[in-house]
């Protein structure tokens, strides 16, 4: 794991030849180092590849897929694309807010689970879909991801 | 005989020396292993068959059929080429495929029966994690033919056929090479488009996950008829699997020769890279799509200019989407007037459609284009 500065600098040379074609896959491999985008990171990506930081901070919020806030310890995405949301997705999504207490997008107050929608994880044949640190399970319901969630969310 | 078909053909028979001593009279037994799939346990009865496989047969992974109210589905097939396949696969039930005593005779077959399978024939079947099957099934034949003629002879074939974009916009397939070809200015880029963002859209990763070497050999033939040599492949941020059986794939064909410098001994050069979105439906809409190849903000461009004028880097760009590609190799194996038997007046060909929702079996079902 990348932790300081100098790493990561070396790394970014090593990997990622300087230009600006680079800049996204070099922010998924941030995103996939530390689960999000440090504000630190991204400035050493922006000058690594010879990018205003401000450049490097605007395309990386446009990203739905790229975090730039922390997580939680477990990640728990709720598909809300049209299948799964007619399907018993947003049942899911509501009793997965209710008994984390928090409203989606957001991490519970202890750092364990963040809870996020995912706009479309394109196995609607499947629907719904739930994932719980990158393993997807599909024709989820609520009872079928209860056992699944007792351990790692405490619900 | 043209060397490309030669060379192929020497290809084809290394790859039956390489299958065949541990393949030969013996049953196959196929998972049926996609994204999908692998959200309901398909792994595990990979794994789990893996562990107990029955004296005198192999074990391989295909991508789903498509059948997806069906999956995880286990295709069984015995030396003499009979099949069967199972369906609603459950690791309790393996036991009795393995034995092939009690095994249920597959239901709903007119799923299949219904369908005309052009794009995704063999997907289901064909191994696609090995180019050798591919190979041994008549893959990459429409390359060779293509590398046989003249960039001009595939554009006029292709314009023959009446493919136009599956990606949703219905522009002319071979119009779009032949625009970025007329610019006599390199370098030209090809891009394939795979960021399927469109929500109940699950058709190119179908196709990548299941027949990986049918969208490499479309990319290469467009890449030869529209001159370039740098192909893009832009997957879906969240077609894992896609993305890594196409690296897969794409390792393999550079190692056979299929891509890389003097592709089947024609001259022609093609280099590949994989590149991953970052989500949102945006991503799949072309300039929006070089906008993120260039490090941008994920916004679309103004047209004009078209990206066949000024596309990545404001080079001459051609973009074509996963399921255009993939029916190009069949149009230059089985020519244009085989192509163009089923559809409409102007849109020939079949067209995959994704179901999903409140329906009863949902999956993927390939019918003539115009099917109501």
């Amino acid at each position: 794991m990348t932790t300081d500065r100098n790493t990561l600098r070396a790394t970014l040379r090593q990997k990622f030849p300087r230009n600006r074609g680079q800049l996204l896959p070099a922010l998924h491999f941030l995103h996939e180092e530390f689960g999000y985008l440090p504000d630190w990171a991204m400035e050493l990506t922006g000058w690594h590849l010879g990018i205003p930081i401000s450049e490097v901070y605007g395309a990386a919020t446009s990203y739905t897929e790229l975090r730039t806030v922390k997580p939680g310890r477990h990640i728990v995405r709720v598909c809300t694309g049209l299948s799964c949301w007619i399907s018993g997705g947003r049942e899911i999504l509501e009793k997965l807010q209710s008994e984390l207490r928090i409203s989606a997008p957001a991490t519970t107050p202890d750092d364990r689970v963040t809870l996020e929608e995912a706009p479309c994880t394109f196995m609607c044949g499947m629907a719904p879909v739930v994932e719980l640190d990158g393993a997807y399970t599909g024709r989820a319901s609520v009872d079928s991801i209860q056992g699944m969630f007792s351990e790692v969310a405490g619900i | 005989m043209s060397t490309a078909t030669d060379i192929l053909s020497a290809m084809r028979e290394v790859a039956h020396t390489r299958m065949d001593p541990m393949r030969r009279d013996k049953t196959r037994i196929t998972i049926q292993v996609g994204h999908c799939s692998q959200s309901i346990g398909a792994t595990q009865i990979f794994f789990s068959v893996a562990e107990a496989l029955p004296a005198n047969s192999y074990l391989t992974i295909a991508g789903c059929n498509g059948a997806c109210y069906d999956g995880p589905q286990v295709l069984v097939t015995n030396p003499l080429g009979g099949q069967r396949l199972y369906t609603n696969v459950t690791i309790a039930g393996l036991r009795d495929i393995l034995d092939e005593a009690k095994g249920e005779i597959p239901g709903n077959s007119d799923f299949m029966s219904n369908q005309n399978r052009v794009v995704l024939q063999g997907c289901g079947d064909i191994e696609a994690t090995e180019i050798d099957d591919y190979l041994a099934r008549g893959g990459y034949e429409g390359l060779a033919k293509a590398l046989s003629g003249t960039p001009e002879d595939v554009i006029e074939e292709v314009r023959q056929s009446g493919l136009r974009g599956r990606g949703g916009a219905y522009f002319p397939a071979a119009l779009k090479w032949q625009g970025a070809r007329a610019i006599n200015t390199g370098p030209r880029y090809l891009v394939v488009n795979c960021e399927e963002g469109e929500p109940g859209l699950f058709k190119d990763r179908h196709i990548m996950e299941g027949l990986p070497h049918r969208l490499l050999e479309g990319m290469l033939i467009a890449a030869y008829a529209a001159g370039t040599s740098e192909a893009y492949i832009y997957i879906n941020a969240e077609a894992e699997l896609s993305a890594s059986r196409m690296e897969v794939a794409v390792e393999q064909a550079y190692e056979q020769g299929l891509l890389g410098k003097d592709i089947l001994g024609s001259g022609f050069d093609l280099e590949v890279t994989i590149m991953r979105g970052a989500g949102g439906y945006v991503c799949g809409e072309e300039t929006t799509m070089l906008n993120t190849m260039e490090g941008d903000r994920r916004e679309p461009r103004l047209r004009p200019p078209f990206p066949t004028e000024a596309g990545l880097w404001s080079r001459p760009t051609v973009i074509n989407n996963a399921e255009t590609l993939s029916s190009v190799p069949i149009i230059m194996q089985h020519g244009a007037a085989a192509f163009a038997e089923v559809g409409t007046d102007d849109a020939k060909g079949t067209k995959i459609m994704s179901l999903s929702g409140s329906v009863r079996r949902p999956g993927l079902a390939e019918v003539p284009m115009g099917t109501t």
